[in-house]
């Protein structure tokens, strides 16, 4: 028997490969919805609570960026535990894909507002200045001058956080969020079947490389400068 | 004249609060500004000339005093009455700050979508603007695609989409060649000559003044120095902003000979009569510098003259007798700060 068809027809591989792969990406693609629905709302009040933004408001800043911080610098692993008493309340469990996309959340948010702070940041501040001018609201000015001019930046750093969350993921298996991660553990690490590992690891390269191609060609494409 | 100025500044105050001591940007401004007029504002950096556009603007509240524009007190407004207010003046930057991620035709169309007109008017507008401009060819370019000039004039055509009355410039050729520059100061121009608009020009380059304003205020420390028509300032030899109007080409540094200096206006003296006069003075005399330039329909001459030391009070007889302005200078060409307590002993 070939090294193609035994890993072709190993049972795990048949059987269990797809289904873990589609609850991966189930996991992360609500995660990563969730993340920029939140996510980058949570960012812009960073930025415009600033000093210097639209709506300077000291209080609401320091606090949200605190509580950022902290969930930031919990690891993963810890952030994910400490949660299950909510994830089970949102959810009804703590276990399975959809258990898992609530600590994948809750940890992305924060990283993915930070990431939204420093791109919209780094709109040219002489852009704002000419839409007060103009004339246009805090809104418009919000919508159609710092989300649309750091979209490029914007779409790049969601890439980077589904990236991240495709990593976390596999760690959610520990605990039971099923996924490509259980897999790995479940026959790659406790009962040592090298196969099943590099089919896991094959099946994760894969996600990531068609995330960042596709990442980088929205970027690509809103990217006029 | 007896129209009511487009633009009226009293007593405008701007203070930042710093930490002990308060920064005075602004003390004091008056200015006024009539239809159709082309109004310059020059000055050295931190003179406040950035701060008075601002103020102009409302992007910073005056501590005190008035800005009117085109009728309309600005200074004390609402937030949300003040949007509607901006309308009536377009601003031009000096680094244009267009939307990278629109078209030139998105770009000039933002205002208009700001102000809630309907779509096919915005697009029937853009065209115009863009055609007023020169720049109807290039519609659907990003503004990455254009030259600095070509992205100035989208920075025209956007500030003038909703038909503001006023037309401020800041800056507006600091970043641009020379070539560039005369092209968009006649833009300037033609456009006030084709829609009547009043500007307000902030620059720190005097060829911008020369080129196209009609009046000219001179900052300094926050105050008006010098203010009055091209025209009328440049006659006034002595003042700052006509030695930096007509400049006398530098002569070198630390030349610690003692010079006369001559000026004069063709209206009063011929040039041949101030070049007779210094002819007379003996063949001590030389013309080390000089300058003839013709503003705002004046022609004035400015000359500096190498005199012997001894003969420096007979020359300044002659020469006033012939009814030039005569002063003396030393060395090379002081700048307007040093030589400000000469002036007013010359005026």
């Amino acid at each position: 028997m070939s090294w193609f068809a035994e890993l072709w027809n190993h049972p795990v591989i048949q059987h269990k490969l797809p289904i873990a792969t589609l609850e991966t990406v189930q996991m992360v693609g609500l995660s990563s919805l969730l993340t920029a629905l939140l996510g980058l709302p949570l960012g812009l009040l960073l930025v415009s609570t600033a000093r210097g933004g639209l709506t300077t408001n000291a209080t609401v800043n320091r606090v949200v960026g605190f509580v950022a911080n902290i969930v930031r610098s919990l690891p993963f692993l810890i952030l994910m535990i400490s949660v299950i008493p909510f994830t089970r309340l949102v959810v009804g469990t703590s276990l399975e894909w959809r258990a898992a996309v609530v600590p994948l959340t809750i940890g992305a948010i924060p990283f993915y507002a930070r990431l939204v702070e420093t791109a919209v940041r780094d709109v040219n501040p002489g852009k704002v200045e000419a839409a007060r001018v103009i004339g246009a609201t805090r809104r418009g000015i919000v919508v159609q001058v710092l989300v649309r001019e750091a979209l490029p930046a914007l779409v790049a750093s969601f890439t980077v956080t589904v990236i991240a969350l495709v990593g976390y993921s596999a760690m959610a298996g520990v605990i039971g969020g099923g996924g490509l991660g259980a897999l790995a553990i479940s026959y790659g690490y406790q009962r040592f079947d090298p196969i099943v590992m590099v089919a896991c690891v094959v099946v994760i390269v894969v996600i990531v490389a068609v995330v960042q191609a596709v990442g980088d060609a929205v970027a690509r494409r809103l990217d006029h400068r | 004249m007896t129209t009511a100025p487009r633009i009226q500044v009293i007593g405008l105050r701007k203070v930042y609060p710093g930490a002990g001591r308060d920064v005075v940007a602004l003390d004091g401004i008056d200015l006024s500004v009539q239809p159709g007029e082309i109004h310059g504002i020059v000055g050295r950096s931190g003179a406040g000339k950035s701060t008075l556009i601002r103020c102009l603007t409302v992007l910073e509240r005056p501590t005190s005093g008035s800005v009117v524009v085109d009728g309309e007190e600005l200074s004390a407004l609402p937030e949300a009455r003040l949007r509607a207010a901006r309308r009536r003046i377009g601003l031009v930057f000096q680094h244009v700050n267009l939307l990278d991620s629109r078209t030139v035709a998105g770009n000039v169309a933002y205002p208009l979508e700001v102000a809630g007109v309907p779509r096919a008017a915005r697009a029937a507008r853009v065209a115009e603007l863009l055609d007023l401009v020169g720049l109807g060819e290039r519609a659907d370019a990003y503004p990455a695609q254009l030259s600095g000039g070509q992205k100035q004039r989208v920075g025209i055509a956007r500030a003038l989409a909703t038909e503001p009355a006023v037309l401020l410039c800041d800056e507006p050729t600091s970043a641009l060649d020379s070539a560039t520059t005369r092209q968009i100061l006649g833009l300037i121009r033609e456009l006030r000559d084709r829609l009547g608009i009043t500007v307000l020009i902030i620059t720190h380059e005097m060829a911008v003044v020369r080129e196209i304003c009609d009046t000219v205020t001179l900052l300094d420390h926050g105050r008006v120095a010098e203010h009055g028509p091209v025209g009328e300032v440049v006659a006034a030899y002595g003042s700052r902003l006509a030695r930096e109007l007509i400049p006398v080409p530098t002569l070198p540094l630390g030349d610690e000979r003692t010079f006369v200096e001559v000026a004069y206006s063709t209206d009063d003296v011929p040039t041949h009569r101030v070049l007779a006069a210094v002819a007379t003075l003996g063949t001590g005399v030389e013309v080390a510098a000089g300058t003839i330039e013709t503003l705002a329909g004046r022609r004035v001459g400015r000359l500096r003259l190498d005199v012997p030391a001894a003969d420096v009070d007979r020359a300044l007889d002659a020469l006033r007798t012939a009814g030039v302005h005569a002063e003396v200078a030393t060395g090379a060409d002081p700048g307007p700060d040093e030589d400000a307590g000469d002036e007013e002993a010359a005026s």
